[in-house]
C-alpha cells in the first residue's frame, strides 16, 4: 500500500475517533497537535487504526510512536 | 589545559572557603562548657606550674587563686565535674600537647566509682575546646557505649560536634562568638552549710583490692603518661567518708605510688583542720546499695564549702611547698597580669558577702585569712548552735558576743579583742574607730553610720564591717536581724 | 545502610573515585560492584540472595522469550510466567498481611477457630521499585522493542543500580540501560551539578521534611486532642512533608547519578503547579504513572474484553460517553493497583488509589456540568485568579487523599476528618498553640523561609526558561559561591539530623 493511500484512510479514522471532520494528519503530527488526543484516547485511536487496516500493533509499538509518521511506517510494514 | 587548571584552582579555593565557613559555624554552635574551662587555661598555660586534675572535688575545693594570693603558686584546675580516670587521661593527652607543668596533682576521688558515671556530655567537655586532630579522634574512639551512662555514645558527636550542637542556633549568646575568660580558674564556691553526719573511719592502708577495674587501668595510664612526659605527679584524695570496699580500691594508689616512685596523699587520714559541722556544703549524700557501682554500693560523699575549701587549699599548698620545688612568683614581672585575675577573684568574694542574706552562710564566708572583722551586736541576741560553731571557726567566742562589740584582727588565729560598749564610748583598733554615742564607724577618713539603711529604724541585731588586711580596702558592710 | 547513613556516602565516594580511575570500557563494573556491596549491606545475605534471584529470574526468562520469538503462544506463556513470578514475589513480601487479613475476615464468617497465619516479613530493599523495572524489561522483550542483554553482570548492574534501589525512579530499559552501563567521560560541569542537586535534596529533606514531620506526627497520633484546624494544617503539612522527603531523596539519587554522568528519568515536575488532579499525577511520581500507563492501563484497554465493553457502551450511551466507559473502568483498576502498590492496607488503596481515581473520573464525567456552572456564574477560566483557584483546589483534593496515607488506618482517617469538621478552632493561629506541638517559633520561621526559597527555586525555570543550576552557573562568582556555601551551612545548622533526630525514617524507602 502506498503512503498516500494510508494517509487517506488514516484521516478518516482520526476524524471519526475525535469527531472532527477537519483533521488532516501528516508525518510530523503528534498528540500535541490534536486537542482530544491524550494518553487515554490514544488506545481508542490505536484500536480504530487496527480495525481499519486489519492489522495488530503490539504494545511496545503503541507506547513508542513518536509521531504519526512512525505509525504509518509500522502500518505499511504490517500490511505488506 | 588552561580551563582545567582554572577549574582545579577554583574547586580547591571553594572547598577551602567552605571548610573555613563550616569550621567557624561549628565553633559558634558548640556548647561552650569545655571552652569555659580550657580557653583561659590555653591562654596562660605557659606560666602555670601546677595543674589540678580530677572531678568535682577539685573544682569545689581547690582554689588556684588562693594559692596565688597566699603563696604565689601559679596553678589551674583542669578538672571536669563527674569525670572518671578515662577522662583525666584524655585531658592529660590534650593539655600536655600545649604545656607540661612542673607538678600535676590528680585527685583520685571517683576512682572507686564505675565508669558508667561518665556520659557523652563529659566526653564532649574533655574534647570540645581543642581543635580536631588525631588525638581527638583517637580519644573519641577510645570511649565506647559500654562504659558510658545509659549506653548512649556517638563518637561522631565528639569528632564533628556540629552534629550534636547544630540546633543550638536558637540559644546563641555573646559567649558563643568569643574566647571565654574563666575568671574563677574553674572553681565553684558553694555558699551553704551541710548538716549531715559522716563516719570517716579508715581501714589499714595495706588492705588493697584484688580487682583491676577500667578506672584503675586509666589511672595507671595517667601515671605512665606523666612519667613519659617528665611531669612530676602527685596523687591525692580529698577528704571523703569512703566505704570499706572503696577504701580498698583507693589503697591501691599506695601500690602504684610506690611502683612508679610518686607520692599518694590520702587527705582523709587527717581532717583535724576541718570542722565538719561548718565546712561542708549541702552537696552531700549518704551511701546506699547500688548494683551498678564497682563495689556494689553508692558512695557517700561530701563537698566542702568556701570555708572548707579555703582550709583545704591552704593545707594542700603547704604540702606542695614542702615536697616539691615550686616557685613563689609574686613580684615576678612576668606574672604581673595575675594581679588582674586576683582582683577579679577578690571582687567575686566581696560580691558574695554583699549578696548573702543568710547569717549562717555569711558567717561561713568570713572564714578567710584576709578579712579583718568588726562585729557589733545588740545585747540580747540568741545564737543557734551552728552559728556559735561558725563564730568559733573564725575565732570568736560567742558567749562574749552578748555584751558588746568585737574587733577582730585576723580570722586564722591572730588577735581578737572584745569591747564592751557600755564601758567605753569610743573604741579604736588599728585603722578602725567606733563612736558609741553617734554610732558612727570611722575608717580611712570615711564615716559610716551603723544601722542606718533605707527603711531601717531600729538598730539591727548584728552588724559586720569587713576590711581587707593587705590593701586595707573595705570589703563588706552588712547587717542581719535574728 | 540507607540513604541517611554515613556508610552510603562513603560507598558513593569510593565508587565515584574508582569509576573515573578505571578505563571507560570497565566503568559499568564499578557500578556493579558498588550496587552489589550496597545490596548485601542493606539487606543481609538472605534478602540479598533473593534480590539477585529475582534479577536472574528476569534475565533468564528474557532470554527464553527471545528464543521463542517465533512461537506466539509459548512466548505469551513465558512472558506471563516471568511476570507472574515477579508479581507473586512482590505480593508475598508486601501484600501478604493484607490478604491474610482479608482471608481471615472471610473465614471469621465461616469457621470459628481456623485462621491464616501472617508473618512479619522484612522485604528486600527497594523491591517495589526494581520489580517494576524488571517487569518493564520483560514486557519490552516480549514486545520486541528492546534487545535482550546477554551479559548477566551488566544486566545486574542495571537492575540493582544502587541509587535507584532506595526509592526509584522506576527505570525503562530503552531510556536508562545505556545510561547506566555505558561508561561516561568525566564532565566537570555535570559533576558539579550533581553535587549541587545532592545538597538541594538534603536541604529539602533535612530542613523542611524532618521539621514538618514533628508537627504532623504530633497531630496524627493525637487527633482527638489536636482537633479542628490542627488537623487541616497537619494534613496540608504532610503533603509538603512527603513531597520534600520523596523529591529530596530523588534529588539525592539523581545527583549521585550525575556524579557518574548518568541521567535518570525525572520523577517530579513541579507538581504543585498542576491545575487538575489528573495533571498532578503526571507531575508526581512520574515514573510510576508512566509504568502504570504502559504496562497496565494500555494493555488492559487494548484487550478484547475492554474493546467489547467499549462497543457495548457506545451502543448504550452514545459515542461520546460510550467511549469513556472502558477508560474509566480501566482507570479505576489502575488506581486500585497504585493504591495497592503503596501498601496492603485499605487506607492506601483508598487514599492514594480509589479516591484519586474517583476524583479524576468524576471531574471528567462532570465536565459539562462545570462548564455550564462557569457560564452561569460568569467565571472566566483563562485568568490568573481561576488558575490560582485550580492550583489550590488540586492541592486540597490531593491532600485529602494523602491524609489517609499517613493515618493509622482508613477508619482512623475518617475519624480524624470528623474531628476536624466538628471543631473549627481558628484561635489556634493567634494564641501560640501551634508552638506547643514540638515546633518552636524559630522552627516555623525556618519553615516559612525554606518553603519560600523552594517556591522561588520552582519559579526560576519558568521565568528564565533555564534550569536553576544552569541559571546560577551563569551568575557571578561571588553570588554562586555564596549560594552554595549558604545552602551547605543551612543544611548543617538548620537540618534535623544527628542525635535525637531519626532521618532514616524516610517514608518511601519502605517500598
Amino acid at each position: 500500500m502506498a503512503r498516500e493511500e494510508v494517509y487517506n484512510k488514516l484521516n478518516e479514522v482520526f476524524c471519526d475517533v475525535f469527531d472532527d471532520d477537519s483533521i488532516k494528519v501528516n508525518d510530523d503530527t503528534t498528540a500535541n497537535d490534536i486537542e482530544d488526543w491524550d494518553s487515554l484516547e490514544h488506545i481508542n485511536l490505536i484500536v480504530a487504526v487496527e480495525k481499519k487496516f486489519g492489522i495488530k500493533f503490539n504494545m511496545g509499538e503503541v507506547n513508542n510512536f513518536k509521531n504519526v509518521g512512525e505509525m504509518v511506517d509500522t502500518i505499511i510494514k504490517r500490511v505488506n | 589545559m588552561k580551563l582545567k587548571v582554572k577549574r582545579v584552582i577554583s574547586s580547591v579555593t571553594f572547598l577551602c572557603i567552605l571548610f573555613c565557613s563550616v569550621q567557624r559555624v561549628s565553633y559558634v554552635m558548640k556548647n561552650k562548657s569545655s571552652d569555659t574551662i580550657y580557653d583561659t587555661y590555653l591562654e596562660i598555660c605557659d606560666d602555670i606550674d601546677v595543674e589540678f586534675l580530677g572531678a568535682s572535688r577539685v573544682i569545689w575545693q581547690i582554689y588556684p587563686l588562693n594559692l596565688w594570693d597566699d603563696y604565689g603558686i601559679a596553678s589551674y584546675n583542669t578538672a571536669i565535674s563527674g569525670s572518671r580516670p578515662q577522662c583525666w587521661y584524655w585531658i592529660m593527652r590534650e593539655t600536655l600537647k600545649y604545656h607540661k607543668p612542673k607538678l600535676l596533682v590528680i585527685d583520685v576521688s571517683l576512682l572507686s566509682r564505675n565508669e558508667q558515671g561518665n556520659n557523652e556530655a563529659q566526653v564532649n567537655q574533655v574534647f570540645d575546646a581543642f581543635p580536631l586532630d588525631y588525638t581527638k579522634i583517637q580519644g573519641a574512639l577510645d570511649f565506647n557505649a559500654e562504659n558510658i551512662a545509659d549506653h548512649i555514645y556517638n563518637p561522631e558527636n565528639v569528632i564533628f560536634n556540629i552534629r550534636k550542637y547544630h540546633n543550638r542556633w536558637t540559644d546563641l549568646n555573646e559567649n558563643d562568638f568569643k574566647k571565654i575568660k574563666n575568671r574563677m580558674f574553674n572553681t565553684v564556691r558553694p555558699q551553704d552549710i551541710g548538716t549531715m553526719e559522716f563516719d570517716f573511719g579508715m581501714i589499714d592502708r595495706n588492705i588493697v583490692t584484688d580487682r583491676y577495674t577500667i578506672s584503675m587501668y586509666y589511672l595507671e595510664e595517667c601515671v605512665k603518661l606523666a612519667k613519659g612526659n617528665n611531669v612530676e605527679l602527685l596523687l591525692i584524695q580529698t577528704p571523703n567518708p569512703h566505704l570499706e570496699e572503696s577504701q580498698k580500691i583507693y589503697n591501691w594508689c599506695y601500690v602504684i605510688a610506690e611502683q612508679y616512685g610518686i607520692k599518694y596523699w590520702n587527705m582523709s587520714e587527717d581532717i583535724s583542720y576541718l570542722n565538719l559541722k561548718t565546712d561542708k556544703s549541702t552537696n552531700e549524700y549518704a551511701g546506699g546499695p547500688n548494683e551498678f557501682s564497682e563495689c556494689g554500693v553508692n558512695e557517700a560523699g561530701i563537698h566542702l564549702n568556701v570555708s572548707g575549701a579555703n582550709k583545704l587549699t591552704s593545707r594542700l599548698a603547704k604540702y606542695i611547698i614542702e615536697n616539691y620545688d615550686i616557685e613563689d612568683h609574686r613580684g615576678d614581672p612576668r606574672y604581673d597580669y595575675w594581679g588582674e585575675y586576683l582582683n577579679e577573684w577578690n571582687m567575686v568574694k566581696f560580691e558574695e558577702l554583699e549578696n548573702q542574706s543568710v547569717l549562717d552562710n555569711y558567717l561561713m564566708l568570713l572564714a578567710d585569712n584576709h578579712y579583718n572583722i568588726f562585729v557589733r551586736v545588740n545585747t540580747d541576741i540568741e545564737l543557734t548552735s551552728l552559728q556559735k560553731e561558725l563564730l568559733g571557726d573564725i575565732g570568736i567566742v560567742s558567749e562574749r558576743l552578748a555584751a558588746g562589740t568585737v574587733i577582730f584582727e585576723n580570722s586564722m588565729g591572730k588577735e581578737i579583742e572584745y569591747y564592751d560598749v557600755t564601758k567605753q564610748k569610743i573604741l579604736s583598733h588599728g585603722d578602725l574607730a567606733y563612736d558609741n554615742e553617734t554610732e558612727y564607724i570611722y575608717y580611712q577618713d570615711q564615716a559610716y553610720k551603723l544601722g542606718v539603711r533605707e527603711g531601717q529604724e531600729l538598730l539591727p541585731d548584728i552588724e559586720f564591717f569587713i576590711t581587707h588586711d593587705e590593701d586595707k580596702s573595705l570589703v563588706n558592710y552588712s547587717f542581719f536581724n535574728m | 545502610m540507607s540513604i541517611s547513613d554515613w556508610g552510603f556516602y562513603i560507598l558513593v565516594t569510593f565508587a565515584v573515585i574508582l569509576y573515573y580511575i578505571v578505563p571507560i570500557k570497565f566503568r559499568w563494573i564499578v557500578i556493579f560492584i558498588a550496587s552489589f556491596v550496597f545490596v548485601i549491606n542493606a539487606n543481609g545475605y538472605k534478602l540479598a540472595i533473593i534480590t539477585m534471584g529475582i534479577v536472574l529470574w528476569a534475565y533468564l526468562w528474557a532470554l527464553v522469550i527471545r528464543k521463542m520469538h517465533n512461537k506466539r503462544v509459548m512466548k505469551k506463556i513465558a512472558c506471563c510466567g516471568a511476570v507472574g513470578g515477579i508479581v507473586a514475589t512482590l505480593f508475598f513480601f508486601k501484600e501478604q498481611i493484607f490478604f491474610v487479613n482479608i482471608g481471615n475476615s472471610i473465614l471469621a464468617h465461616v469457621v470459628d477457630d481456623f485462621r491464616l497465619k501472617s508473618y512479619e516479613i522484612i522485604s528486600p530493599l527497594g523491591i517495589s521499585y526494581f520489580s517494576l523495572t524488571l517487569i518493564s524489561y520483560i514486557c519490552e522483550v516480549y514486545w520486541e522493542t528492546v534487545t535482550v542483554e546477554k551479559n548477566p553482570l551488566k544486566f545486574m548492574a542495571y537492575s540493582i543500580y544502587f541509587p535507584a534501589m532506595t526509592s526509584g525512579p522506576i527505570l525503562k530499559y530503552n531510556d536508562s540501560y545505556k545510561e547506566i552501563t555505558n561508561g561516561k567521560k568525566f564532565d566537570y560541569v555535570k559533576f558539579c551539578y550533581g553535587l549541587q542537586r545532592i545538597f538541594w535534596g538534603f536541604f529539602k529533606k533535612l530542613v523542611i521534611s524532618e521539621r514538618l514531620s514533628i508537627y504532623v506526627s504530633a497531630v496524627y497520633s493525637n487527633y482527638i486532642e489536636y482537633n479542628g484546624l490542627y488537623i487541616l494544617i497537619a494534613s496540608m503539612a504532610f503533603t509538603l512533608q512527603l513531597y520534600t522527603d520523596f523529591s529530596g531523596c530523588i534529588d539525592i539519587i539523581m545527583g549521585i547519578s550525575e556524579l557518574f554522568g548518568i541521567n535518570l528519568p525525572e520523577n517530579f515536575d513541579k507538581p504543585f503547579l498542576a491545575k487538575t488532579l489528573s495533571e498532578f499525577w503526571r507531575r508526581w511520581h512520574i515514573t510510576l504513572g508512566v509504568w502504570l500507563k504502559e504496562y497496565i492501563l494500555y494493555p488492559v484497554l487494548k484487550s478484547e474484553p475492554f474493546q467489547w465493553i467499549g462497543s457495548w457502551s457506545k451502543d448504550k450511551f452514545g459515542k461520546k460517553t460510550g467511549k469513556k466507559i472502558p477508560v474509566w473502568i480501566a482507570l479505576m483498576i489502575s488506581w486500585f493497583m497504585i493504591g495497592l502498590w503503596h501498601g496492603g492496607a485499605y487506607k492506601y488503596i483508598f487514599g492514594v488509589g480509589i479516591y484519586m481515581g474517583m476524583i479524576i473520573i468524576m471531574s471528567e464525567a462532570l465536565e459539562p456540568v462545570f462548564k455550564s456552572i462557569k457560564k452561569i456564574l460568569g467565571i472566566n477560566d483563562q485568568v490568573f485568579s481561576w488558575r490560582l483557584f485550580q492550583i489550590i483546589r488540586t492541592y486540597c483534593l490531593f491532600t485529602f487523599g494523602l491524609s489517609f496515607f499517613r493515618a493509622e488506618s482508613l477508619s482512623a482517617g475518617f475519624d480524624m476528618w470528623k474531628n476536624m469538621l466538628g471543631n473549627i478552632n481558628p484561635w489556634i493561629f493567634f494564641d501560640s498553640s501551634l508552638e506547643t506541638l514540638g515546633l518552636s517559633v524559630h522552627d516555623f520561621r525556618i519553615l516559612n523561609i525554606s518553603i519560600f526559597v523552594m517556591a522561588v527555586i520552582g519559579l526560576i525555570p519558568i521565568k528564565t526558561g533555564k534550569s536553576v543550576r544552569v541559571w546560577i552557573s551563569e551568575q557571578n562568582l561571588f553570588f554562586r559561591w555564596f549560594v552554595w556555601i549558604s545552602l551547605i551551612i543551612s543544611i548543617l545548622v538548620f537540618g534535623l539530623y544527628g542525635t535525637g533526630y531519626d532521618a532514616s525514617k524516610f517514608i518511601y524507602g519502605n517500598f
